[in-house]
């Protein structure tokens, strides 16, 4: 009842920003929208840039707008450490664990509604409709948990002005080494084998692979984005619970 | 009400509040006053349960400090120094999420959402956004939220810090409204403050209580006819 309430809190804060839609919505749709509609005008064979097949931007768009859940989780939970909204909720009985499952459940619908509102806009780029895009949405979970989870963390370890810049560093670092732009097929081995260790690209690669059909060495990925979201989450929680503790004998 | 004993906060080698003992009764309004960096804040933090104290301990309404907090939490509420407030969420949404976390029942969170609307005079301003409100009314709003939860205890922390006088006084009415129905700790640097609401008024110096007593005992203790020169006079300041 407790973390409903905070929940729904946490919701309306995010929500009513403009600057949260703007980005966490519009932003992932527009940049598909251009990127589709000036390659579709311009490239004579799509599979000269495949990362831009509908397909492949379904997944970066997704992995993409998720990288905003963990600027907008960051910049809440700081705001609350930061200013006397958690010495409110401090003073209640609220337990750490209840504020804690309150950012994460809060941020779950935005991360549903970002892949409603990328879908649609991909069917208009003739993203094909079969069974395995409800699995591809599903194998979207664990990046999307994984970026909640480095939410929490940057937003419990970081001051209000350094979660902007931090978060900043997650957003590119997913761009660059999620392959998102451009096809790391063509990049040298040892830029291959860090994406490839890193959660980003297999991220993208696993919902792509499986609407195309194509899924061969794809558990390794899995494995790797799944270890990756395990790992994050529980050291968020941990940083997050220690963080309470730790402010509670700071002030 | 409360029974404060050897209560202790130290940062590194800064002692904020330095072995505290003090006895607040029910129904009373205490002020804690002291220069910036007595240690009141430090004091109202540790007995409402945000800060862990590093030795001593407290009672408040018979629960430890230490070992008690959960229960305590559910008698005391505290409007912190920074108003405390969800700035995109409206007055009405503020408050009903501060009842929310103490109660379950929708009828009685409408009841007590309702009657501190109307207490508060924030009945017209129910459907605005907090953060459009004016200094005073978040202030206003701040108090609310800390009352939805009918504590026993109430700790104001520089309660009408940066307020025109118009609205400071009329937060003095809300204040001295809730007088007897629940003890009341408030810290201020506003002596004028102090001298209108608190019963009982301890000062504070360097993280050290070095005296408690009604406006008129502290008067008579200096020899001072101001309240303001025996509190600079208490506090070691030069008259």
């Amino acid at each position: 009842m407790r973390t409903l309430a905070f929940v729904r809190r946490n919701l309306k804060e995010i929500l009513r920003d403009p600057l949260s839609l703007v980005f966490c919505f519009a932003f992932p749709v527009l940049l598909l929208v251009i990127m589709e509609l000036i390659i579709t005008s311009t490239v004579p064979d799509i599979s000269y840039v495949p990362q831009f097949k509908i397909e492949n931007m379904f997944s970066s768009m997704c992995v993409f707008s998720f990288t905003f859940l963990t600027l907008f989780t960051a910049m809440l939970i700081s705001k609350d450490r930061n200013s006397s909204f958690q010495a409110r909720l401090n003073v209640s009985p609220m337990k750490s664990v209840e504020i804690l499952f309150g950012y994460i459940l809060a941020v779950l619908p935005l991360a549903i509604i970002q892949i409603i509102l990328i879908f649609c806009a991909s069917l208009c780029f003739g993203l094909v409709v079969k069974w395995n895009i409800l699995l591809a949405v599903l194998a979207l979970f664990p990046s999307m948990i994984l970026f909640i989870g480095l939410g929490i963390l940057v937003g419990s370890l970081c001051g209000e002005k350094a979660v902007g810049g931090m978060s900043s560093v997650i957003i590119n670092l997913a761009v660059f080494l999620g392959g998102m732009f451009f096809p790391l097929e063509t990049m040298n081995n040892a830029f291959t084998v860090i994406c490839d260790i890193l959660p980003f690209a297999p991220g993208i690669k696993i919902p792509k692979a499986i609407i195309t059909e194509n899924t061969e060495g794809i558990w390794i990925a899995v494995l790797t984005v799944i270890l990756y979201m395990l790992v994050i989450l529980g050291i968020s929680i941990l940083v997050f619970q220690l963080k309470s503790k730790s402010d509670k004998k700071a002030h | 009400m409360i029974s404060i004993k050897n209560l202790t906060k130290k940062f590194k080698d800064l002692c904020a509040v330095d072995s505290l003992s003090l006895d607040i009764y029910e129904g009373e309004i205490f002020a804690l006053l002291g220069v910036n960096g007595a240690g009141k804040t430090t004091t109202i933090r540790m007995l409402s349960c945000i800060s862990r104290p590093t030795s001593g301990n407290a009672e408040i309404d018979g629960f430890s400090l230490k070992k008690q907090s959960a229960k305590i939490k559910e008698i005391i509420n505290i409007s912190p120094q920074e108003t405390a407030i969800a700035g995109n969420l409206t007055v009405r949404e503020n408050m009903e999420f501060i009842a929310s976390l103490y109660y379950k029942d929708k009828k009685i969170i409408e009841e007590k959402v309702k009657a501190l609307l109307k207490d508060f005079s924030l009945e017209d301003v129910a459907k605005k956004k907090a953060k459009l409100l004016s200094g005073g009314m978040q202030r206003r709003l701040s108090i609310a939220m800390a009352l939805v939860s009918a504590p026993k205890v109430l700790f104001l922390d520089e309660p009408t810090l940066g307020l025109d006088v118009i609205a400071r006084k009329e937060l003095w009415k809300q204040i001295e409204e809730l007088k007897k129905k629940m003890t009341i700790i408030l810290t201020t640097h506003y002596m004028e403050e102090a001298e209108a609401l608190a019963d009982r008024i301890g000062i504070m110096v360097k993280g050290k209580l070095v005296e408690v007593g009604t406006v008129a005992e502290l008067k008579a203790k200096t020899g001072e006819e101001k309240f303001e020169d025996a509190f600079i006079k208490i506090a070691g300041g030069k008259l």
